[in-house]
């Protein structure tokens, strides 16, 4: 089973215990606007452009097969429609302007690049993380490789969005430690509104699962004057003691990911937004201590 | 996480008075050894150079500054330089007549005060043809020679200075103080029976032995003196009692042992001071200081004697003196060793002989006193092992994560293993220290240079295999009539003909090795020889054979480069033939140029790189290693035979800054990189190319033989500081250390980045192409960031501090 992988990264600290290893799949069906991972989104494979790397030269252009490049003024025009991620045009270009987002992998070969870490796994009590994207659109491969991570005792989790079939998530939570579950807006037009999906299948999800799995974490990832309200933040501790899960993770706001999306050929809707400063999270975290649920700052 | 601040008023005031002092020149030495040698010409060498340390120590200027508790200075001012003209004098006429000054360096400048100007020509008329630097090159082949011009192999360090390189033994000078040491030889001398062969020089040795030990006794006295003398002037009554006790103490020591913790961190101090003047080698370490001083401290601290405040004072005043030290070398040899290194080794923790942990509270109070000192010296290193007590290895991360690269962590889980494969005795191999930066050996037990004394230039032999042997940058052909590239239709006559090459230049290697040593027999170091085992008994120098261990290593620079090249060439060429051979030496030719050119190097900088846990090319590296290894296992050293347990070679990657000037005279090579630009790291992962970040730098490197490395491995990992931002971070640090002990790396050093590297990065870009940073998920050059991400990163760095 073959699937579009972004990124494996190793000794990776803030997505579950110990050092862990974490898995990015391609292909998520919601649109947070912040996004950090935008090359995660589509589920096929798409280019990355830098422009200032390249000279114009037009390589990329005679190579593509699939009349998807134009050549502008400006830079590389890329035509989403027509480009099937096929990296010809990756091979012709001279300087590195042009790279694919991802690569196709199978369970195995991702498998092989997890266990490489065994050492770090059995020291700090880590393992993998299967993140996206969005696992439940992969769910057949993320079932396989978990399948695989647990066969060799390697400690297993991952991160969801939560929005996909129930049956699915019930499978994937049997072979998984822990489960990062986001909860990114309690409110579901605010939801709905930044990430176009609306939040009502999600909690629905979360509600059923912390029936099944005992190893839930909560996390927010705390987006400037959109869901970081104390308001919200309740809401969310609310909806923690209800499914009786003990831990929350709060996400500071960062603009890491902007460039990327200039490299996609995609707009940064967020791109004026603050950071929120250290004291205002400190006190949302105080928050979520007071009601006996643990907290972590960046997971 | 913690802060490391200095709380003494009195260190504040030492440490901001050495570092504000302008790096100089002293001739005092010169002109004392000089004249020395002048009155002792009949004389055997022994004789001569016991007295040539005799005369510099009674004359040369002596202070005591304000405030100083450690007394005792290598020239007439601190952070200055002596001269040392009988290892080489050329390179200082030539500096002089070109520049009128040593001050117009690009780097590590020093300033010799004008009116000794003259002076110091006269003392280089007298030296000229009679140096070490002279001698070797009376007897230097030509084609070692030639070699060393195309910068294949490198040797310029030991023929301009001194081995340095040593631990003497410290425990048992404190034991019987310098006293005992002369009347060891007294008492060997004897023995001496005038009729045998070889009595007149073991008489004269020995007697040589009696007059350095003499005359350091006396040069604690002249502080004596000088502290009583200043007694009488000073106003102060605190400072009065000070100055009186420093009289005192040096008084006593170290001609007798010392009795207090004072006395003895003065006596550890007088003794590195003056192997620091008798010779001008680098690298002379003070070995396990936590071990050898602690039943002194223990002691002084049970009884109220002193308490753990002023135990650190004495410490950090200890430090700063190592600071003060100054070496001055070639030009042609600076860049080697960049920014003025003195490489001062002192070592904490370890494992007993019975596996229990030997980390005690001066452990803690050493580390302490480092990361509140923030000085370039001591080079602390903390050896661990799976016993070691936790709040050791977090204390240790702690300083770590303060930024300044210290202390360097050493594994006793691979090194003791390593010495008692090469026949070191167990408690011996239990009680190693580490010498300089990352070599190890036992302490007063051990032979110069366990580091060895030549480099290979790894990178540059892989340059001649493609070229056969012919080097454009100096016109000179070396070993020919094996192939060139385009002569290798498969990756086995490649290979075959690294073979062929790896053999030639290792075995020159090792003659350049034999002509320092040869010719360094002429320039012992009397006083630092009666103080290693069993030269006294042996009646000999270590040089001369002997230390009870003797086991060296050459230096190999460029590891990473010649297996990212291999595994460029064998992927791109011969496997997926993408790219030809003539296309590749078009391309190297040329450095990449033009279009066709950059797609070229794209290709190669694709190609799997050593350091990201891909064995591939790993694989490779650990190839060119035991290519290595089947050569230099065929040479001995110069000790061979004469009493030293060892007397060969083993293997190192402690190449100090060598990476840069090795890099320098190396044309493009197909791992992408461009001609003449550094070569990586020791055996570091090329800079900016261990995209995996630190597990899998960890992991290649250790699948070398790294267990035959007693020459010590150098791994430099730059730490990205979000990693360290939180609790977080930093609980997953300390079990990265942790897992680092139980694979089995010899040595990790970790250069935290700062806010100000990033800054000057950004300004920048070209010199700091090795920071790589973590992105949303990825990692990058930071280099290579766009500035919104750049300033992101270091808003998180700046967060944390």
């Amino acid at each position: 089973m073959k699937t579009v992988i972004c990124e494996i990264e190793h000794y990776a600290i803030h997505d579950g215990p110990g050092i862990r290893t974490v898995v990015f799949i391609k292909g998520c069906p919601l649109r947070c606007k912040w996004c950090s991972n935008p090359e995660t989104q589509r589920r096929e494979n798409e280019l990355f452009y830098s422009s200032e790397k390249c000279i114009l030269c037009g390589s990329c252009v005679r190579a593509c097969l699939k009349n998807a490049l134009t050549k502008t003024e400006t830079g590389i025009k890329i035509n989403k429609e027509l480009c099937d991620g096929c990296g010809l045009c990756t091979s012709a270009c001279p300087m590195s302007a042009l790279e694919l987002a991802g690569k196709i992998m199978t369970v195995e070969e991702v498998f092989e690049e997890i266990i490489k870490d065994t050492i770090f796994y059995r020291q700090s009590g880590g393992g993998v993380t299967v993140s996206g994207g969005e696992v439940l659109m992969n769910s057949g491969f993320v079932l396989e490789l978990l399948k695989l991570c647990r066969d060799n005792y390697i400690n297993t989790a991952i991160e969801t969005s939560g929005y996909g079939s129930f049956v699915e998530l019930k499978k994937i939570g049997l072979y998984t430690n822990t489960i990062l579950f986001d909860v990114k807006h309690t409110d579901n037009e605010m939801h709905e509104r930044f990430t176009g999906v609306s939040n009502k299948l999600i909690l629905e999800n979360l509600r059923k699962l912390s029936t099944v799995h005992g190893n839930i974490i909560l996390r927010v990832p705390l987006i400037t004057n959109i869901n970081d309200s104390e308001g919200n933040i309740k809401n969310t501790i609310k909806l923690a003691a209800e499914c009786s899960i003990k831990e929350i993770h709060l996400l500071p706001y960062h603009s890491l990911g902007a460039d990327k999306y200039r490299r996609l050929q995609k707009k940064y809707e967020l791109k004026d937004i603050e950071k929120q400063d250290k004291a205002y999270i400190e006190r949302l975290k105080k928050i979520v201590e007071e009601s006996g649920i643990k907290c972590v700052i960046g997971g | 996480m913690k802060t490391y601040e200095i709380k003494s008023e009195r260190i504040k005031k030492l440490r901001e008075s050495v570092m504000s002092q302008r790096p100089m020149v002293c001739i005092e030495r010169a002109r004392y050894v000089t004249q020395a040698y002048k009155e002792n010409e009949a004389q055997p060498v022994y004789i001569k150079r016991a007295r040539a340390l005799e005369k510099t120590l009674e004359n040369m200027s002596i202070y005591i500054k304000d405030g100083e508790l450690i007394v005792g200075n290598q020239a007439c001012e601190e952070r200055t330089a002596p001269i040392f003209p009988e290892y080489a004098v050329e390179w200082m006429e030539k500096e002089l007549k070109e520049k009128g000054n040593f001050d117009k360096r690009e780097g590590d400048n020093f300033y010799l005060p004008e009116e000794h100007i003259d002076e110091l020509m006269d003392i280089i008329s007298y030296w000229k043809g009679k140096t070490l630097r002279d001698k070797c090159d009376a007897v230097m082949p030509e084609e070692i020679r030639k070699a060393s011009e195309v910068k294949v192999i490198h040797g310029e360090g030991n023929m301009t200075s001194g081995d340095g390189h040593i631990v003497p033994d410290f425990e048992k000078a404190l034991k019987v103080g310098l006293e005992g040491i002369i009347k060891e030889a007294e008492e060997r001398l004897s023995r001496v029976d005038i009729s045998e062969n070889d009595a007149l020089r073991e008489k004269a040795f020995l007697e040589s032995v009696i007059i350095a030990n003499k005359s350091v006794i006396n040069f604690a006295k002249r502080y004596s003196k000088l502290a009583r003398e200043l007694s009488i002037k000073e106003e102060d009554e605190r400072r009065r009692e000070e100055l009186l006790n420093i009289s005192k103490i040096c008084e006593r020591i170290p001609e007798k042992p010392p009795t207090s913790f004072y006395e003895a961190v003065q006596m550890v101090w007088f003794i590195h001071l003056v192997i620091q003047i008798e010779s001008n080698g680098h690298s002379a370490s003070l070995g396990r200081v936590d071990q050898y001083l602690y039943p002194y401290y223990k002691n002084d601290i049970e009884k109220g004697i002193i308490d753990r405040d002023f135990a650190k004072e004495l410490l950090q005043c200890l430090w700063i003196k190592l600071y003060s030290i100054l070496k001055i070398r070639p030009t042609s040899h600076s860049g080697y060793g960049a920014g003025y290194p003195t490489y001062q080794n002192v070592t904490i923790g370890g494992t007993n002989p019975d596996y229990s942990d030997a980390v005690n509270d001066l452990s803690f109070l050493i580390l302490e006193s480092v990361g509140e000192a923030k000085l370039t010296q001591p080079n602390l290193s903390a050896r661990v092992h799976s016993n070691t007590s936790e709040k050791f290895i977090r204390e240790c991360g702690e300083v770590i994560a303060t930024g300044f690269g210290m202390p360097a962590i050493h594994n006793d889980e691979i090194i003791i293993p390593a010495l008692l494969n090469r026949g070191v005795e167990y408690r011996d191999a239990f009680n190693y220290t580490m010498v300089g930066c990352v070599e190890v050996a036992v302490p007063g037990k051990w032979g110069y240079r366990c580091t060895g004394m030549s480099f290979l230039n790894l990178i540059k032999v892989f340059e001649l295999t493609l070229n056969d042997g012919y080097d454009k940058r100096t016109g000179h052909t070396l070993l020919s009539g094996n192939g060139r590239l385009r002569d290798f239709k498969d990756y086995e006559s490649l290979w075959r003909a690294w073979e062929k090459n790896i053999a030639y230049y290792t075995k020159l290697s090792v003659a350049l090795d034999k002509i320092a040593d040869t010719n360094l027999l002429e320039y012992p170091d009397i006083f630092c020889s009666s103080l290693i085992d069993n030269c006294i008994e042996r009646a000999k120098t270590a040089k001369e054979g002997g230390a009870v261990y003797d086991i060296v290593s050459g230096l190999q620079v460029g590891l990473a480069n010649a297996a990212n090249s291999f595994a460029a060439l064998k992927k791109l060429v011969y496997e997926d033939k993408i790219l030809t051979l003539e296309e590749v030496e078009r391309a190297l030719d040329t450095n990449f140029e033009g279009v066709e050119g950059e797609r070229i190097r794209k290709l190669m900088l694709k190609a799997p790189k050593y350091g990201n846990d891909i064995d591939y090319v790993d694989s490779i590296a650990v190839d060119i290693y035991n290519s290595y290894i089947k050569e230099i296992t065929k040479y001995k050293n110069t000790r061979y035979g004469k009493g030293p347990i060892g007397g060969n070679y083993g293997l190192s990657t402690s190449g100090i800054s060598s990476n840069v000037p090795m890099g320098a005279v190396t044309g493009a090579t197909p791992d992408g990189r461009k001609a003449y630009t550094p070569a990586a790291e020791g055996a570091s992962p090329v800079q900016g190319t261990d995209y995996k970040g630190p597990t899998s730098v960890f992991k290649s490197v250790t699948k070398l033989p790294t267990i035959l490395m007693t020459g010590g491995q150098l791994l430099n990992i730059k730490f990205s500081p979000d990693l360290l931002s939180d609790e977080v971070g930093f609980e997953k640090f300390i079990i990265l250390l942790k897992s680092f002990i139980a694979m089995k790396g010899w040595h990790v050093q970790f250069n935290i980045i700062s806010t100000e590297t990033l800054r000057a990065a950004q300004r920048e870009p070209e010199k700091y192409r090795d920071i790589i940073v973590r992105v949303a998920g990825y990692c990058a050059q930071f280099v290579t960031l766009d500035p919104t991400t750049q300033e992101d990163i270091i808003s998180r760095t700046e967060q944390r501090l």
